[in-house]
């Protein structure tokens, strides 16, 4: 009960908040009409933001455990293709890697679709975090396991597949889960293309009708429908695993 | 080891290979269209979310003219001269002003309207001409890639030009007083100032050195650009524009002249 009244109490705090600021920087009432009138046109977008991020979550954690992989593998190749990836993506803003991407990068190879090479670009992007949460995650688990599955005649794919993997499945779940919001805020990104994605098609509305702070309310809503559940997803899952440990 | 580094040298060849063939040329039957579907009544959509306006028709009517089919691609402003440079699309046509800049890099049409440059004004700002804009102590919002950011870079280069990749962030920027002026065209202009009735002024005094929009084309496109100079003269006379303003611009005809101002298409 007392748990219910301090939430209350707490985000009141922010609705006053949000009431000032309408008072002050927006002196008339607010029309939401033009939206209803577009809702098909943000309705699919809303449905292709989360298809897009959906894709490349997908991708990144194939793509991440590949350059994982190569990371630890036996030729030096192999792990400097994945160091320059990561090093890349690291260190380069994604918008700017979005729109050389499409323009140029998709474009050499003949790539047209927007929405292929927005997944593709995002889940590459993506994939460098995910291959340091594989990492950080295989890494925590302690030596003595490694050495006893040795000492146990297992091989390498044993060790991971039997030992290693399904510990470390439950302690990636939380990271991954708020990589997976991260991916849906970046997808917004995509909007620079011209993809159709959520923050395009409102922002389209917005230009046709003028309605501008609607819009923006409107594309918030659109957001926080998809991430904040996976954040609540996370905080539980967060609590679940550290029981474990 | 080895096989890996034989497969790394192939895979750098092909790259080269494929780098040295491939060519952009127009398509022989699809006309890929560029535009930012953000600025009604030229381009823009409908409530399905087709593309919709004035553009949309001339490309339509464009593609007629030529015996092709039309495909629009929504583009983001500052990406379409680079979208037409990698060939993503054959043309642009975009209300996309006329311009030498623009020029250096792509090929304009003949315009289709007379073209005219406005300011939104904060009201406590100091502007109360162009003539004041050439001033360090002048902020000056515009659209990054726009005519106006162009135009504020060539003619008041004194000022301190902010880009904003967002319409809407430029104009609030001039409503709460963080810029003097928004340069953009009049149709705008007199939308965002009924917008913000208490805290900007709409001058609508035309700024110099302007010319008219034009469909735009990679350099070198000459068969092209001829063909769409043929068809601009003919849309003119037969009826095409007169249909496309009957259609889209009827409102701001009169807008505009209840304004005081010649309308430009």
């Amino acid at each position: 009960m007392k748990k219910i009244f301090s939430f209350t109490l707490a985000l009141s705090f922010f609705v006053l908040l949000f009431a000032f600021v309408m008072t002050k920087s927006i002196k008339r009432d607010l029309l939401f009409e033009d939206y209803i009138l577009f809702r098909n046109v943000i309705l699919s977008g809303w449905l292709r933001t989360i298809l897009i991020s959906l894709v490349s979550i997908l991708l990144s954690l194939v793509i991440g455990l590949i350059l994982y992989l190569m990371q630890e593998s036996n030729s030096q190749i192999l792990y400097y293709i994945a160091e320059i990836h990561k090093t890349l993506i690291f260190s380069t803003p994604l918008l700017v890697i979005a729109i050389v991407a499409y323009y140029y990068i998709g474009n050499s190879f003949g790539l047209k679709s927007k929405f292929l090479i927005g997944a593709l670009t995002l889940g590459l992007y993506i994939s460098a975090y995910v291959s340091d949460i594989y990492k950080g995650a295989i890494e925590s688990i302690h030596i003595n396991q490694w050495q006893a599955a040795k000492m146990f005649g297992f091989n390498k794919y044993q060790t991971y597949r039997y030992i290693i993997f399904p510990q470390v499945f439950k302690s990636i779940l939380p990271p991954l889960a708020g990589q997976f919001a991260l991916t849906v805020k970046g997808s917004s990104l995509l909007a620079y293309l011209g993809t159709t994605e959520l923050l395009n098609s409102v922002n389209t509305v917005m230009a046709s009708t003028l309605k501008y702070p609607e819009g923006f309310m409107v594309v918030s809503v659109g957001y926080w429908i998809i991430t904040i559940p996976l954040i609540i997803v996370v905080r539980k899952l967060e609590v679940k695993v550290n029981y474990k440990v | 080891m080895k096989k890996l580094t034989i497969l790394l040298v192939i895979l750098l060849l092909a790259f080269t290979v494929v780098g040295c063939t491939s060519e952009n040329t127009v398509s022989d039957k699809v006309l890929r269209v560029g535009m930012e579907l953000k600025y009604p009544p030229f381009e823009t959509i409908d409530t399905d979310g087709n593309p919709e306006g004035v553009s949309v028709l001339m490309a339509i009517s464009l593609a007629d003219y030529l015996d092709m089919e039309v495909e629009i691609i929504d583009t983001a402003y500052a990406s379409l001269i680079p979208a037409l440079e990698s060939g993503n699309i054959d043309i642009i046509i975009s209300s996309m002003t006329i311009n030498e800049k623009r020029m250096e890099v792509v090929d304009f049409s003949d315009p289709y309207t007379t073209s005219q440059l406005m300011m939104l004004v904060h009201k406590d700002s100091k502007v109360k001409s162009y003539r004041d804009l050439d001033d360090s102590e002048v902020i000056i919002a515009s659209k990054t890639g726009t005519i106006g950011a162009l135009w504020a870079a060539a003619n008041a280069p004194n000022a301190v030009i902010k880009n904003i990749d967002e319409e809407a962030s430029a104009v609030l920027e001039v409503a709460q007083g963080n810029a003097d002026v928004f340069i953009y065209d009049p149709l705008s202009i007199v939308n965002h100032q009924k917008n913000f009735p208490d805290t900007t002024i709409a001058l609508l005094e035309a700024l110099p050195n302007t010319q008219g929009w034009g469909i735009a084309m990679r350099k070198g496109d000459d068969d092209l650009r001829k063909d769409i100079n043929e068809w601009l003269k003919k849309a003119k006379t037969d009826g095409t524009f007169d249909e496309i303003r009957e259609r889209y611009l009827k409102e701001k005809v009169k807008e505009f002249e209840e304004s005081g101002l010649d309308f430009f298409f």
